[in-house]
């Protein structure tokens, strides 16, 4: 990531606030590298994991500089696949070569693979209680707005059929979870039998 | 629930192709990936589809990471395994050729130019996503003002942990729903 010196910064990325690293790039220690990652793979709900990644690259830690990040990014985006998981890999060949784009790719799924395997057994292994799931699948939609899947592509309709199931919740909890509705057809997000 | 033609290789192979054709991120495939896993192959009900969606919504990192509840859904384990390999290698190792050629031409005027005509596509292209979650997210003052408040939050304390206005936006949202 070496610029000319002399290149002009565009006005949108020169930056007073943030010290702009010139782009001769730091050596940065695996472990380093990893933690980093992992970082933003454990704290990054809800998307937006290009966000948590120039937070800890560019603000916090300075490994990288505004325009390192953002033509890291820019090729991110044209490529197929995760903006966040093409984005670690580039940051992390730069930064330590392809053992470092390794590195920084498992670092930032890890997390999350961890914990939806673990939500993906629990969801297997209570198939036949549909009072686990039925919960499981109330704060996932929740945490989802709700569902219009965005693979469906009818506008409108019904949000589809809701899991019905005997409650585990003592009576006050059980209402406020059914007080939660659906934004589109404003069913509620888990009916208790 | 498990379906006909199953198995980790072909776990595998569905999520290789639909992440070189994950072009513009993973929600650019979502459709596609519904009709190759309930369609296609009938590894799930179109209602387990959904709650796999779920599932990964709930964790943190990469949304996409639903693909590992698919794989295990089809082959245990060793599925979620495949599924994860099948949809982040291929894409990874053209990051990483493409990553690797793009800085071979570090300092060419050609790549500066292209570099400043992508900025603005990549600033457009995030805001459009951003504009799309704000619709379903912001249904009213309240919800109007932790999201104005948070953005104000990340401009001002330039050092601030995201995740930390993530926490008080729950926060927030959490005592709003107890009032409410």
């Amino acid at each position: 990531m070496s610029r000319i010196p002399a290149a002009p910064a565009t006005p949108a990325t020169s930056d007073p606030a943030t010290p702009a690293t010139s782009d001769p790039v730091r050596r940065v220690g695996f472990g380093a590298l990893f933690l980093a990652f992992f970082g933003v793979g454990a704290t990054a709900f809800g998307g937006g994991v290009v966000a948590y990644l120039r937070h800890a690259l560019v603000t916090r830690r300075g490994w990288i500089g505004d325009d390192g990040f953002m033509s890291a990014l820019e090729v991110a985006q044209a490529l197929p696949g995760l903006n966040a998981t093409n984005l670690a890999v580039i940051v992390g060949d730069r930064l330590r070569g392809p053992r470092g784009a390794m590195v920084a790719l498992l670092g930032i799924v890890l997390p999350g693979a961890v914990a939806v395997i673990g939500l993906a057994a629990l969801y297997a292994a209570h198939a036949a209680d549909p009072r686990v799931n039925a919960v499981l699948i109330a704060s996932a939609r929740r945490r989802s707005g709700c569902w219009r899947p965005p693979w469906s592509r009818s506008a409108g309709g019904r949000c589809g059929a809701l899991p019905t199931a005997p409650s585990p919740l003592p009576r006050w909890l059980r209402s406020a979870g059914s007080s939660c509705r659906c934004r589109w057809c404003s069913s509620p997000l888990v009916r208790w039998r | 629930m498990s379906g006909e033609g199953g198995g980790a290789g072909s776990v595998f192979a569905v999520f290789a192709l639909l992440s070189v054709m994950a072009v513009g991120g993973g929600a650019a495939v979502l459709p596609e990936t519904h009709a190759l896993v309930v369609d296609r192959h009938h590894w799930m009900t179109a209602e387990a589809f959904r709650d796999a969606y779920g599932l990964g919504q709930v964790v943190p990192g990469p949304n996409m990471l639903m693909v590992m509840v698919i794989g295990h859904q089809v082959a245990g384990l060793p599925g979620a395994l495949a599924a994860f390999a099948g949809f982040f290698l291929p894409a990874s190792a053209i990051a990483f050729a493409a990553g690797r050629l793009w800085n071979r031409f570090a300092g060419s005027p050609w790549r500066d130019a292209v570099e400043r005509g992508l900025a603005p596509v990549v600033v457009g292209l995030m805001a459009s996503g951003v504009l799309a979650i704000a619709r379903t997210a912001i249904d009213g003052p309240a919800t109007l003002a932790i999201a104005v408040a948070v953005f104000a939050g990340v401009l001002a304390l330039r050092r601030v942990n995201p995740a930390l206005l993530v926490l008080a936006g729950g926060v927030v949202g959490l005592f709003l729903g107890l009032a409410g």
